[in-house]
């Protein structure tokens, strides 16, 4: 091809001001269509990083992830007395940490979940040292530190007030408060009846903790702790089956065995997390959005915060917005090929014209794919505009709101900033959806540039 | 010297050209004459490689053309031919200087070659002043000879020109066909110009009737 790219567009760009009305139109249409997707995309983006920059500050700035796999998916494994009371024992350690470690994940300790009735969570005191004040000194001899949802917590108060009735144990007699931990408020976080918003906002969950967090110091008491629980717990189990035994007298050996197998083997439902911290909150979103892999059920769940819950939400939106992009890129693709049509053949003396001035076929192809992409160039910048028009008047509309209404979400000190405007990977998928309409829509219209068609055309007198 | 030797063009079913034996010998001035639909054009068109011919054969020098492949083709004919078409066929978004150095465009020729090259002919045409305008912006005769300027411009040993004196005006018809003239004295290039003006006929050094579909060679006393 010996035409020169400048000149190609040079003569190309000529079509553009020959054919103002269809150019325009085509523009427009386009312009339009993903505009919207755009400035969707520019609020949705937006809204994210300032909610997730909102979530990261009780924890100092920082993305604590508890993660751990399961044997099968979704169903917790169930571990051995042995293991559960060795805080340093992690299902696949070895594994888990070198995954976190490719998103800048440390391993800052462990959580352990024994899923009684009020169920026991403990973490380690490395994993939150950072960024709550610990009594930790003021901690009474044989007394499990712990850190509460609310001042003044006890389990009275609590859900599982009833089952902590049957421990028969006061909450001060075990525990003795270090702190409270970071959470957010109970309801939504949602702007005024009506708002558009509130269906963005939606996928921003509640993290609202009703128990407390035991909190391992290295001193073993959480251990003896636990180890009492499970003995109650197992104590329990046994006399259900006696029980049990008693009800049914019929019961033969092979039945009594495999019983109580059952039931004790619900004494102990426990599992162990790995505590990542991560300082970059992107890169902890990347850690926890890793496509799951079904073989190896790897589980990762916010510790405290709901950054990556947040994040999940948002990133299924912006699939969704994909979907609507692709359906928007026919719909672009089969007008503009439409338009285009017309076009060529109203250009066909042209065409003919330029095939007698020793133009190839191919040189004529790439003119005219220029004179799309030009207008593709063109309907991004006016999309451009749209968009940023979409995201500003947002902006003006919500910003102050927002902002009060996520400094009581997330109980912060100060009123965080808002923005509306932020890119991501879908920005890219809109630029080359608009990009892509050129050469699609030249390809739809191949059979307008027909030689026979053309010839005709420099006959006519 | 042109040589076309039982050449046949149809479109789908239609004959549009039939057993067409035909042979220009170099310098002459030729006019293909006949009736609207007679088939002229396509004629010109299969002599200029815009179509081809769907039996037959077509020499130029001696250079069979069927033969030629895509690239060549293109390349053969971009030094060998130039073709004249009427005024509006100037592209009014370019301007005059741009549209005469079309070919030159196409050809893969540098810009400042290009216009070097379009100044000359402007010159020697009497358009140097009109180079910078858009087509819109200058008058009829100025346009016909952009249009020769840009049929000239790869110094074509062959030019073509379709009709050139449609719808103009009888003085007009007489320029264009004088213009003519004087660029084949002046190049001594092959001209052939299809066209059922009569007034063609007097300047022509040989006619060839066209009709439908049938070639008559007129040999012509000068
Ligand atoms: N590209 C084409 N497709 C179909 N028919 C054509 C085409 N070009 C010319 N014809 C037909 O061929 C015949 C000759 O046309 P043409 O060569 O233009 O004659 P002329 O130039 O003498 O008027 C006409 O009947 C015309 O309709
Ligand atoms: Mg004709």
């Amino acid at each position: 091809m010996k035409l020169r790219l400048s000149d190609a567009i040079r003569i190309s760009w000529s079509s553009v001001g020959g054919h103002k009305v269809r150019s325009l139109l085509t523009i427009v249409t386009i312009a339009i269509l993903f505009g919207v997707v755009l400035g969707v995309n520019f609020v949705l983006q937006g809204l994210e990083d300032t909610v997730v920059a909102a979530s990261v500050v009780p924890t100092a700035g920082k993305v604590y992830i508890e993660s751990q796999y399961y044997v099968t998916s979704g169903a917790p494994s169930t571990m051995t007395e042995e293991e559960i009371l060795n805080p340093d024992f992690v299902k696949r350690r070895v594994e888990l940490e070198a995954d976190a470690d490719e998103y800048g994940g440390k391993l800052v300790g462990v959580k352990t979940s024994f899923n009684d009735r009020p169920p026991v969570e403990i973490i380690s005191v490395e994993a939150v040292e950072e960024y709550i004040e610990l009594d930790l000194a003021g901690v009474p001899e044989g007394k499990v530190p712990v850190l509460v949802p609310w001042k003044g917590f006890s389990y009275d108060e609590a859900m599982y007030g009833m089952q902590a009735e049957e421990l028969q144990r006061n909450f001060e007699d075990d525990f003795y408060v270090v702190g409270v931990m970071p959470m957010t408020e109970k309801g939504r976080l949602e702007l005024g009846v009506g708002n558009p918003l509130n269906f963005l906002l939606s996928s921003v969950p509640s993290n609202y903790a009703y128990y407390p967090v035991l909190i391992d110091d290295g001193s073993g008491v959480v251990q003896k702790y636990l180890k009492e629980r499970i003995d109650i717990h197992r104590q329990k189990q046994e006399e259900k089956f006696a029980e049990m035994v008693v009800a049914d007298p019929e019961m033969d050996e092979e039945d009594y065995r495999d019983t109580y197998n059952y039931i004790m083997s619900q004494a102990i439902q426990a599992d162990r997390a790995a505590i990542f911290q991560f300082d970059d909150p992107q890169k902890a979103i990347a850690y926890a959005l890793q496509p799951y892999d079904y073989a190896n059920y790897l589980m990762q769940q916010d510790l405290f915060s709901n950054t990556i819950s947040v994040a999940r939400s948002f990133a299924g939106l912006k699939n969704m917005l994909v979907v609507i992009e692709v359906i928007l890129l026919i719909v672009a693709v089969v007008i503009a090929s439409l338009t285009f049509g017309h076009m060529i053949d109203q250009d066909a003396a042209t065409i003919a014209l330029y095939r007698a001035m020793g133009a190839t076929k191919l040189q004529i192809l790439l003119i005219y794919l220029c004179y799309l992409v030009e207008l593709c160039i063109l309907a991004l910048g006016v999309c451009l505009v749209i968009a940023l028009g979409i995201a500003g008047v947002t902006a003006l509309m919500n910003a102050g709101e927002l902002s009060q209404k996520l400094q009581k979400f997330y109980r912060l000190a100060e009123a965080p900033r808002v923005w509306f405007v932020a890119l991501n990977w879908v920005t890219w998928t809109v630029v080359g959806a608009v990009l892509v309409i050129a050469p699609v829509t030249l390809i739809l219209a191949d059979r307008h540039f027909s030689a026979r068609n053309i010839a005709r055309k420099l006959k006519e007198d | 010297m042109i040589k076309l030797s039982e050449v046949n063009k149809s479109y789908g079913k239609k004959p549009v050209l039939m057993d067409v034996n035909l042979e220009i010998p170099k310098g002459e001035f030729v006019m293909l004459r006949g009736r609207s639909g007679s088939g002229k054009s396509t004629l010109l068109n299969i002599i200029g490689g815009i179509e081809p011919a769907t039996s037959g054969e077509v020499s130029i020098e001696g250079k069979n053309v069927n033969n030629l492949k895509a690239k060549e083709r293109v390349d053969f004919y971009r030094h060998k031919v130039g073709f004249i078409f009427q005024g509006f066929y100037l592209q009014p978004q370019l301007s005059v200087m741009e549209n005469i150095g079309l070919m030159g465009t196409f050809a893969g020729m540098k810009r400042s070659e290009r216009e070097v090259r379009a100044r000359e002919l402007a010159k020697q045409l009497g358009i140097e002043e009109v180079l910078d305008s858009k087509p819109a912006e200058i008058s009829g005769g100025q346009a016909e000879r952009a249009c020769a300027a840009r049929a000239l411009f790869m110094h074509p040993e062959i030019i073509l020109a379709d009709e050139p004196t449609n719808n103009l005006d009888p003085e007009n018809a007489q320029n264009v066909i004088e213009m003519l003239k004087q660029i084949w004295q002046d190049t001594g290039a092959t001209v052939i110009v299809a066209s059922h003006d009569p007034m063609v006929e007097k300047y022509a050094t040989k006619v060839v009737k066209v009709s439908e579909g049938r070639v008559t060679d007129e040999a012509k006393a000068k």
